[in-house]
């Protein structure tokens, strides 16, 4: 079924002779996870084909990485070795993601 | 989380990261994917469909590297 929770991954999780390649896995948040928030944000009679899950599956992992490496440089530069929530937040504003930092205040 | 701790491990091992910090890339990513999707669910109800699917989502841009985004966007900014 398109919308099925109960995919393990699909096209990222396959290898050579249809084993699993733990370092491919690894980049990946997982699929049933992505694919919960998705159906969350859709109307309930909605249906998310396995493809669309996956190409989010892969879009959020590169915005990790994205602000990720957007805050390590900020620490590099200043001299630190633990990233912390402040140098998310500057990351995230620098990045153009602005409307999160609001929401993400309360947690910090 | 420890799947995005493990993502930010696998870009740089020696990377330390608070738990505040991992706490709101958690939340980040899950508002992210919340409002691609129903960017992408928009696009999809003005093609009068009931199922999302990866043309969709074809407003997903090229990788490009941050600091050519941020030049692209001052300059951008500048030029308005």
């Amino acid at each position: 079924m398109a919308d099925s929770d109960n995919d393990s991954g699909g096209a990222h999780n396959s290898g050579k002779g249809g084993k699993v390649l733990p370092r491919e896995l690894d980049r990946f948040l997982p699929i049933a996870n992505v694919s919960r928030i998705m159906k969350k944000a859709l109307l309930a009679n909605a249906k998310i084909l396995k493809y669309a899950k996956e190409t989010v599956q892969e879009c959020v992992s590169e915005f990790i990485s994205f602000i990720i490496d957007e805050a390590s440089d900020k620490c590099q530069r200043e001299k630190r070795k633990v990233i912390n929530g402040d140098d998310l937040l500057w990351a995230m504003t620098t990045l153009g993601f602005e409307d999160y930092v609001e929401p993400l205040k309360g947690y910090l | 989380m420890s799947h995005i701790r493990t993502i930010i491990k696998l870009e740089d091992p020696d990377l330390r990261v608070s738990k505040d910090a991992l706490m709101a890339v958690n939340t980040a990513a899950e508002t992210f994917v919340e409002q691609f999707v129903q960017e992408a669910y928009t696009c999809c109800a003005e093609d009068r469909k009931k199922c999302l699917s990866y043309d969709h989502l074809d407003f997903v841009p090229e990788r490009v590297k941050a600091e050519d985004a941020l030049r692209e966007r001052s300059a951008a900014g500048k030029g308005g």
